[in-house]
């Protein structure tokens, strides 16, 4: 646990970092006075201060967050790697395991960060500008923003795997772009073969707040959980037969 | 004389056809073993294998007896490095990345950071963020990561590169010091044969990948310097090769 302080540092010290979890509390801080003077003005009510943060966590888990996490775990291991920065702790004593666990637990982190900001802004813009806000309503937005960190999570790992073969940081993230588009039209377009992807779950929060813990939610949950152990170990198995 | 560090019987070879090969060579308490070989010959390549950034494709390395490859965390436990090519973080300050390395070592007091620092002279820009920082302000802040943890093993892989003739001087004078008045144990990787000269007391030549003489500071200083040690021990290699 030692290495976790030292990953997160690096990480949240980035600007780049900083302002993007800014932006992500700014963005519904800004986009609930636009909606109600926007329903103002044409009379209509499409949101309430109950359904804006599930909203807003649909944008952020379907568009938003997906490219944050990418952005992320390309930073930490192939951006490093090209900086030639990553081999300035790996000659320390800790083991790769260590280093491996300590970065996978920081981004986990940043991710848990960056749903935490969306959820309280949203949370907070809805309560001002919009009607109809509840107790239930902040119920139902602080579950579902906590329970939409596990598929993210998911993906996440699967990026970590992949981008062990790149060593370029911007190639690293182009190809984790690529490929969250490429398993979003698989999802679009073939939603048979798209249950075995973690995009399936992205907005699985919904199936929860439908349907409570049911067969099915269990059964998504369990194979999300295989998914990111079996990620996890190929992704340890290549960073640790990595050479610098 | 205790082993500090045995690398048995090493080859490692890149696709290239590069690389270091049969490498045999121990370095006992005390003692500040020089690595002398022209640029590209494989020292970075052995200093990389030795500290575990690069696995050899045979041989093993020990390092208080432990084998890197197999108790890494026991065998650097007080081993500091500096390899050539690692680089520290840009946009954190010299003092941070300090602190990143002395969170792996518990043991560490309070007010080391500052007093390494003071060593390699680099304690006015403990709060300058790295991007600022020349070549010989880098390399002077990489010495004090590796002494940072009172180490008593220090590898330096091409340690002046970059550096000043004050920051070289400097330099000599810390690992002078440190092996004298600590103890402390050295192999030290470059291709200036003064700085061997000056710091070593004992010296392996390094030529395409193997290693072609080897002598200490006591042989050589009765028979000749360490100049025309390192040209016969070229000569040989271009007879036999």
């Amino acid at each position: 646990m030692l290495n976790v302080r030292n990953e997160w540092m690096k990480l949240i010290r980035k600007r780049s970092a900083i302002a993007l979890l800014v932006i992500s509390g700014l963005l519904p801080l800004v986009a609930g006075p636009i909606i109600n003077v926007l329903q103002n003005r044409f009379s209509f009510t499409a949101f309430d201060g109950e359904s804006f943060p599930l909203v807003m966590l649909s944008l952020a888990v379907s568009f938003y967050l997906p490219l944050l996490l990418a952005l992320a775990i390309s930073d930490v291991f192939s951006g490093e790697q090209e900086q030639k920065t990553l081999s300035f702790l790996l000659v320390r004593p800790i083991s790769r395991m260590k280093i491996f666990k300590s970065k996978t637990i920081s981004t986990g982190l940043y991710l848990l960060a960056l749903l935490l900001i969306i959820c309280i802004s949203s949370i907070l813009s809805g309560a001002i500008w919009l009607e109809n806000f509840t107790v239930h309503g902040l119920f139902l937005a602080v579950v579902s923003f906590m329970l939409s960190w596990i598929p993210l999570m998911a993906l996440g790992l699967l990026f970590m795997f992949l981008v062990q073969w790149i060593g370029s940081g911007s190639r690293a993230l182009t190809f984790s772009i690529i490929l969250y588009l490429a398993m979003m039209v698989v999802n679009f377009l073939f939603p048979g073969l798209a249950r075995w992807l973690p995009t399936y779950d992205t907005n699985w929060y919904q199936r929860w707040i439908n349907s409570g813990l049911n067969t099915l939610v269990m059964g998504r949950c369990l194979y999300l959980l295989s998914w990111c152990a079996m990620f996890y170990t190929l992704g340890y198995y290549k960073f640790s037969k990595k050479e610098f | 004389m205790k082993k500090i560090l045995e690398v048995q019987n090493v080859t490692k070879r890149f696709k290239n056809g590069r690389g270091i090969e049969g490498i045999n060579l121990t370095v006992n308490q005390g003692e500040v073993f020089g690595l002398l070989g022209p640029n590209g010959v494989g020292k970075t390549t052995l200093m990389k294998c030795i500290v575990a950034l690069c696995q050899p494709d045979s041989g093993s390395i020990f390092i208080h007896g432990h084998n890197v490859k197999e108790q890494f965390e026991q065998a650097l436990k007080s081993v500091g490095t500096l390899i050539s090519g690692v680089e520290a973080i840009d946009y954190l300050t010299g003092y941070e990345n300090l602190l990143l390395i002395s969170r792996l070592y518990p043991e560490i007091e309070t007010g080391r950071i500052e007093k390494v620092l003071e060593w390699v002279g680099m304690e006015e820009h403990k709060n300058e963020k790295l991007k600022s920082f020349s070549t010989g302000m880098r390399q002077r802040l990489y010495l004090a990561a590796a002494l940072l943890a009172k180490p008593s093993f220090v590898i330096l892989d091409e340690p002046t590169n970059g550096l000043d003739i004050e920051g070289k001087l400097d330099f000599q004078h810390l690992i002078s010091r440190l092996a004298k008045e600590e103890g402390v144990t050295f192999i030290l990787s470059t291709h200036l044969i003064e700085e061997v000269e000056r710091l070593c007391d004992r010296v392996a030549i390094l030529s395409k990948g193997k290693i072609i003489g080897e002598a200490t500071k006591n042989e050589l200083e009765k028979n000749k310097t360490f100049e025309s040690f390192y040209i016969d021990c070229i000569k040989k290699r271009k007879e036999v090769g």
